[in-house]
């Protein structure tokens, strides 16, 4: 039988402790970290450790990431099903135009098939009730395992059909390969947990744990169960999520016992993972220039730093993400985390939605324009509650007394808000104010990027800076007086 | 601005410079393949507060450029942490004769640099700042054309899109870790493979001494130079130092010097002839009380106020929703009174209060909001968000007191950074106010800052009668 794991929940911190080193939780985990986590253990560790994502096209030349573009579009298209417009073809690749530009090329096959294929079995009805990206975070229930919160979004519940649907526009085979249909799972254990006071007014009193589960393909409509293997998948997900997010590195030349195990699970040359986009880091080639010890040396090195951006992370993002779900709104609102505004004008245009909102006193719109800077938006709870609701990033286009007209880029079709909640953006740093985690993440990627990188070529050693001073650092080259 | 002009002002630049300026800006303009065989070139400069640091980088850059023009290919990326010392150095070049052209205009033969942003819209380029977003293929071809490109470490990534071969200057290194240095060296000369830019060199200009990054991990705020050291089994590694500052009155530089000897056990900084007598000559109102008259004498550059006799420290909320601060009310209507008096008597823009907590900002800051409007808010910062600024008058309020001598995350190490930079950033006149008889007592900063000779004591009870 597996180990029951007890998932360490932050609970002094939560009072305002001073953050420094090793936190004394456990990370709040996404639901595509669990499911990487299940997929390849050594994927996951890139993933923590490397912000690397093993199910995005890798260095993609030209294009754009075709799934925020296919989601946002059939949500449109569903939205005015409901609403009971006539729509054709010519009709909807005038407003995949208008709505996505550019990127509307590299989105049109994909939708053009869903339009043929899918949007005849799923029959969206006039007055259907909808509900789209929906984030979640709540307690998950499971057997063998406590306290853990998972926090995801929610591609669309059908409150009509009774349906949680998990949209996709990769194929079966693929959508299959990266466990979209454990993801789907995932969620619907989230939803199952959340209590009828902390969902939106219209989702109360369903029982959405009876609700039916669908993954949705361009071509095709796939019906998920429940299986065993999930609850499996999920207890060894969590096993080496901890592993590899808090274990120690013990001395510099040393990596963790998690890390370690977790490199030995990657591909092999004959068993190669289908889906994976970071397969071939399992393969890495040695370089001439800087030799392979050289750049194997760096990273244990590093081992420990990677880590620290991570733990670094816990404590800016995961632990506000725990304050959220965790803490009592009043409480949010007296620490000024949270702070409601009235909309006083909604105004839905293709780039999205444009709102304008009243805030209690100039002072807070002002604020709230400040807080705005530092993440070039401002988080936004924009309908729903903070434990399921659409979070968008409000861009502030601009103050007046005390009212603030926001931007919502990509948001089209939805339900739109009375109330809005600004959530302060997360910091729980003293000194300054804080960085936004995407820095750390960048960070950590661009840093293993680099000890990846290397030469054979003589030429290229002899004029490149960038291979000689790994080997300054970490080879046999010497470092010279300036 | 042509390229004569250019090599006529980095002359006469050079010609002002003092013997260790120059040297060390010669060492920027050599590249790493100089080192030979089995070497790696790494000129480091280690320039304490007001000696000059980024004047030395832009004549080496200049230097630079001038000398690469020969080969065809003078270009260098200069890196900084923070957008406010990409802004002073973009300002030092441009003073240099740098210059920046938007497109549409025909590009002369002169030398250019300009500031990329990430974020910005393209259109800024009046300032010499252009952003990330929409930035079509016309706005990439001119920036390929400007010889120097500024960049914060964070937004460096889409550098190797307008490098060939670039050297690169990371200037501030305090704030720049090893996993922040070795991904700005990726993000300059990383993508595109066999066709990927070559670093041609690469220096680092800063001060070890000053504060790190914040973080929660003490592993990130070891700054890149002594992580090297570290690597190399705690050996200095040869560097170029500045001793000379142009910035703070001479009793004030004793009070730094105190600080770097007793505390961190390095080399004294002497001060230039033209700065020493430097004083900060306000028109003080006649209403004001005898010790805040007192403490703002200008005879009396340095003044230390010791407040454990004024009450107690308090937790707050700081300037960011839900983080949790350490405030100290007495001290911040002490600092917000003295702030008040200086701004009276002369231009408010020349003085500035300096405290390490965030809640101590807010007291202080909404005080004199309610004295000076918007400027008095804007007078009051972080000690972190001062560094490479200066001011002719400065209040550091250390907010701790407390009978436990507890220092919270002012621990030791962080202490020494935040006095060393807080005091370093007054040009005429200093006033630091902190309990310490009460809380700081015993450590060795703060013990040899109240040594200085020629320093000023006041208890803060004389100053609120």
């Amino acid at each position: 039988m597996a180990r029951r794991i007890i998932w360490q929940l932050p609970r002094e911190e939560l009072a305002g402790t001073y953050p420094e080193g090793r936190p004394r939780f456990d990370p709040f985990p996404t639901v595509t970290e669990v499911v990487m986590a299940a997929f390849c253990p050594r994927a996951a560790y890139h993933h923590i450790l490397h912000a690397l994502d093993p199910f995005e096209p890798w260095g993609r030349k030209g294009g754009w990431p075709r799934g925020e573009g296919y989601h946002r579009m059939i949500c449109l298209l569903e939205q005015a099903m409901a609403r009971g417009e006539e729509l054709t073809w010519p009709k909807v690749d005038g407003m995949g135009t208008e709505v996505l530009g550019a990127e509307w090329d590299y989105v049109k096959p994909n939708v053009e098939e869903w339009w043929e294929k899918v949007r005849p079995e799923r029959r969206i009805g006039v007055g259907e009730e909808l509900f789209f990206e929906l984030t979640v975070a709540g307690e998950v229930r499971a057997e063998g395992i406590s306290n853990l919160h998972l926090r995801g979004k929610v591609d669309e519940i059908d409150k009509t059909k009774r349906l949680i649907v998990e949209r996709t526009s990769k194929g079966r085979e693929l959508a299959l390969a990266q466990m979209k249909d454990f993801q789907l799972w995932l969620l619907h254990q989230i939803l199952k947990g959340i209590r009828d006071e902390d969902r939106p007014e219209e989702l109360r009193g369903e029982d959405l744990g009876s609700y039916g589960l669908i993954l949705e393909t361009p071509n095709e409509i796939i019906p998920v169960r429940e299986k065993p293997e999930y609850r499996s998948r999920l207890h060894s997900a969590l096993f080496w999520i901890r592993g590899i997010t808090m274990t120690e590195e013990k001395s510099s030349l040393t990596v963790s016992r998690s890390v370690l195990e977790a490199s030995r699970r990657g591909c092999q040359p004959r068993n190669m993972k289908k889906g994976c986009e970071l397969s071939h880091f399992c393969f890495q080639r040695s370089f001439a220039h800087p030799p392979g010890e050289v750049r194997w040396r760096m990273r244990v090195e590093l081992a420990q730093k990677w880590r620290s951006l991570r733990w670094e992370t816990m404590w800016e993002h995961d632990l506000y993400e725990y304050r959220l779900v965790l803490m009592p709104r009043r409480e949010l609102q007296d620490k000024g985390m949270v702070c409601q505004a009235r909309v006083v004008e909604r105004l839905p245009t293709p780039r999205g939605l444009e709102v304008v909102v009243e805030l209690p006193s100039p002072e807070e719109a002002r604020e709230v324009e400040a807080e705005a800077r530092p993440l070039r938006g401002i988080l936004t709870l924009l309908y729903g509650t903070l434990r399921m609701g659409l979070r968008e990033k409000g861009e502030v286009k601009g103050v007046e007394g005390s009212r603030v007209r926001l931007l919502f880029e990509g948001v089209v079709g939805h339900r739109l808000p009375e109330q809005i909640l600004f959530v302060s953006t997360p910091s729980a740093l003293i000194l300054t104010e804080e960085e936004p985690i995407y820095l750390e993440r960048g960070t950590q990627r661009d840093v293993y990027i680099y000890t990846t990188r290397g030469t054979d070529r003589e030429s290229r050693a002899k004029k490149g800076g960038q291979f000689a001073l790994p080997e300054a650092l970490f080879g046999r080259r010497r470092v010279k007086e300036g | 601005m042509g390229w004569e002009e250019l090599e006529e002002r980095v002359r006469r630049w050079e010609e002002r410079m003092n013997p260790e300026q120059r040297r060390a800006a010669e060492a920027i303009v050599r590249g790493w393949n100089e080192a030979g065989e089995g070497g790696f070139l790494l000129p480091i400069v280690d320039g304490p507060p007001g000696t000059g640091k980024t004047h030395v980088a832009a004549v080496g850059c200049a230097k630079y450029v001038l000398e690469a023009r020969g080969r065809g290919e003078p270009e260098v990326a200069y890196l900084c942490k923070t957008n406010f010392a990409c802004e002073r150095a973009k300002q030092i070049l441009l003073e240099m004769g740098f210059t920046f052209y938007p497109p549409s205009t025909t590009l002369p033969d002169a030398p250019l640099a300009v500031r990329i942003k990430a974020g910005e819209q393209a259109e800024q380029w009046e300032d010499g700042v252009v952003g990330w977003d929409n930035m079509s293929k016309l706005d990439e071809d001119f920036l390929k054309m400007h010889h120097i490109l500024l960049v914060t470490v964070d937004s460096a990534r889409k550098v190797h899109r307008m490098r060939r071969n670039p050297k690169m200057v990371v200037d501030e290194f305090s704030q720049v870790n090893a996993m922040d240095f070795f991904a700005a060296v990726e993000r300059v000369c990383g993508a595109g493979g066999e066709q990927a830019p070559l670093l041609q060199g690469l220096a680092l200009l800063g001060d070890p001494l000053q504060l790190p990054l914040v973080t929660t991990q003490s592993e990130l705020r070891t700054n890149i130079l002594h992580y090297l050291e570290c690597l190399f089994h705690s050996r200095t590694l040869p560097r170029h130092r500045l001793k000379k500052q142009y910035r703070m009155n001479r009793v004030i530089c004793e009070g730094v010097n105190m600080i770097r000897e007793k505390a961190w056990n390095t080399y004294r900084l002497e001060t230039a002839e033209e700065v020493a007598n430097r004083r900060f000559e306000a028109n003080l109102p006649g209403d004001l009380p005898g010790g805040i008259r007192e403490a703002l004498d200008p005879d009396h550059p340095l003044v230390l106020v010791d407040t454990s006799d004024l009450g107690d420290e308090r937790r707050g909320f700081g300037q960011v929703a839900g983080d949790c601060s350490v405030s100290n009310p007495a001290e911040a209507r002490l600092a917000t009174e003295l702030a008040w008096a200086a701004m009276r008597g002369t231009n408010p823009k020349e003085v500035r209060v300096l405290t390490p907590y965030s809640a101590q900002v807010r007291a202080i800051g909404e005080g004199l909001e309610k004295l000076a409007g918007p400027v008095g808010r804007e007078a009051v910062s972080t000690v972190w968000r001062a560094q490479g600024q200066e001011w002719p008058c400065v209040i550091v309020s250390l907010v701790r007191s407390n009978d436990d001598r507890r220092l919270g995350f002012l621990g030791d190490e962080i202490l020494k950074a935040q006095l060393y930079v807080a005091v370093s950033r007054a040009q005429a006149k200093l006033v630091v106010l902190a309990a310490h008889k009460r809380t700081f007592e015993g450590h060795k900063d703060m013990d040899a800052l109240w040594e200085t000779p020629g320093a000023l004591k006041l208890r803060g009870k004389d100053l609120c009668r």
